[in-house]
């Protein structure tokens, strides 16, 4: 728990710090959305209808993107050695670069969605449907991008390949996510898709942090 | 509980590697080596560059899955809970200053140190708020020498811990691997140039290519 502490709080601090990569988030999600209201002719109608299926994707993009973000600084300058011959286990390093990933990745996104909701003509109930459902994919959505994260961290230019190896995860959290916030519009929290969601993302946890941890362990033995 | 960096505990413990193969990739390095590692023993380890020094280490570490034979810890101590390694790249974490980085290490290590008195051992109170990629190699190695001490680990393994060291740097290192020695620790160095440790005499193992 202490180390994982250490790892998190360092973590945060280090972006603060360093800056950047953090806000970069948000910016290319607010590029992302003008350019597909470009690219949809600026129609209000359209992009209204279209408007929860284009924040997810710039969701999506966005955090799967900054996958280098997660472990490849530290694998370079030898820190995830170290970490590791602390005593740490490799588990507890992916959970606590998971949960920063959240932090650090997603919670910025997800404070910048209700101001872009509203530009692009979202009720506010459709609002906190998208919100609620974002919520509930997060914990997956970071857990297979921290995934992404471990097993690249050696590589350096592998972004496409990192594409190619999440994508296929994050394609029923879209459905998933979609469904569920249409959903719970109509029949609140009794909607079953909302437990779906739930229960997708709990699972990717389960999937994805073990995984990380392997990936992680299999990076630190030298080639 | 806080420590001061002169009185370390730790358990002593002795290792033995045991008809022990190393290979990266398909290239061997090194075959059949079997030697024992008692409490206060110094072990040079020398050879050409490349010829499997840090691979040693590395295996020691427990970060080298050696490809035949075993590294026999004693029950209780394991490598990720007995080791300590000096090596290239250190570690320090860029962006967070010197005093950061030893809190993150002694965080990690559930060990509290005077840190006034260690950044004092290790020459760098005056860097104590200077962020770690704007010190020289030099002050870099020190600072892994703080994080080796905070550690209190029984098996150091240092990778050229004399090179980019001032003369006072390489008093300093000689000093802290004697002390650790004293206390009833292992040291196991890959160097070019083998550094006299006051009051003990070290073991030498010299790696030759396989003809």
């Amino acid at each position: 728990m202490r180390a994982f502490n250490a790892i998190l709080m360092r973590d945060i601090r280090l972006a603060f710090r360093t800056g950047g990569s953090w806000v970069l988030g948000s910016v290319f999600m607010a590029i992302f959305i003008s350019l597909c209201a470009i690219a949809l002719g600026g129609q209000m109608a359209e992009l209204r209808r279209l408007a929860a299926p284009l924040l997810w994707l710039a969701i999506v993009f966005s955090m799967l993107l900054s996958f280098t973000t997660i472990f490849q600084s530290d694998y370079r300058q030898g820190t995830l050695t170290q970490i590791a011959l602390s005593g740490t286990s490799t588990l507890t390093l992916a959970l606590a670069k998971w949960a920063a990933f959240l932090c650090l990745g997603f919670l910025p996104l997800f404070f910048v969605t209700p101001i872009i909701g509203t530009f692009l003509g979202l009720s506010g109930q459709s609002l906190l449907a998208t919100l609620l459902a974002l919520a509930l994919a997060a914990p997956a959505l970071a857990a297979y991008v921290t995934l992404a994260g471990a097993i690249f961290c050696s590589r350096t230019g592998a972004g496409f390949l990192a594409v190619l190896l999440v994508t296929p995860f994050l394609v029923p959290l879209l459905i998933f996510g979609l469904e569920a916030g249409t959903a719970f519009q109509t029949e609140g929290w009794a909607a079953v898709e909302i437990r779906l969601l739930a229960g997708l993302s709990l699972l990717s946890i389960a999937i994805g942090l073990p995984a990380s941890a392997a990936a992680l362990r299999v990076n630190l033995e030298p080639s | 509980m806080t420590f001061l960096p002169d009185k370390i505990d730790m358990e002593p413990i002795g290792v033995s590697l045991q008809s022990v193969s190393l290979r990266r990739g398909e290239r061997v390095l090194l075959e059949n080596l079997s030697l024992t590692l008692e409490p206060g023993n110094l072990l040079y380890v020398l050879g050409e560059n490349g010829i499997g020094k840090t691979s040693l280490l590395l295996a020691l570490a427990g970060l080298l899955k050696p490809h035949q034979g075993q590294i026999v810890f004693p029950e209780g101590a394991s490598p990720h809970l007995s080791t300590s390694l000096i090596i290239q790249p250190d570690g320090a974490s860029r962006g967070l200053s010197v005093a950061e980085n030893l809190d993150f290490a002694s965080k990690l290590y559930t060990s509290r140190p005077d840190f006034d008195l260690l950044l004092k051992k290790v020459g760098l109170t005056d860097l104590a708020h200077n962020r770690t990629e704007t010190l020289s190699l030099g002050q870099r190695k020190r600072l892994s020498l703080a994080k080796l001490l905070i550690a209190r680990r029984s098996l150091w393994l240092l990778d050229e811990p004399f090179s980019a060291l001032d003369t006072s740097g390489r008093t300093l290192f000689s000093q802290e691997i004697a002390a650790h020695l004293g206390r009833g620790g292992i040291a196991v160095i890959a160097t070019h140039q083998p550094t006299d440790v006051p009051n003990h005499s070290a073991k030498t193992l010299r790696l030759r290519a396989a003809k």
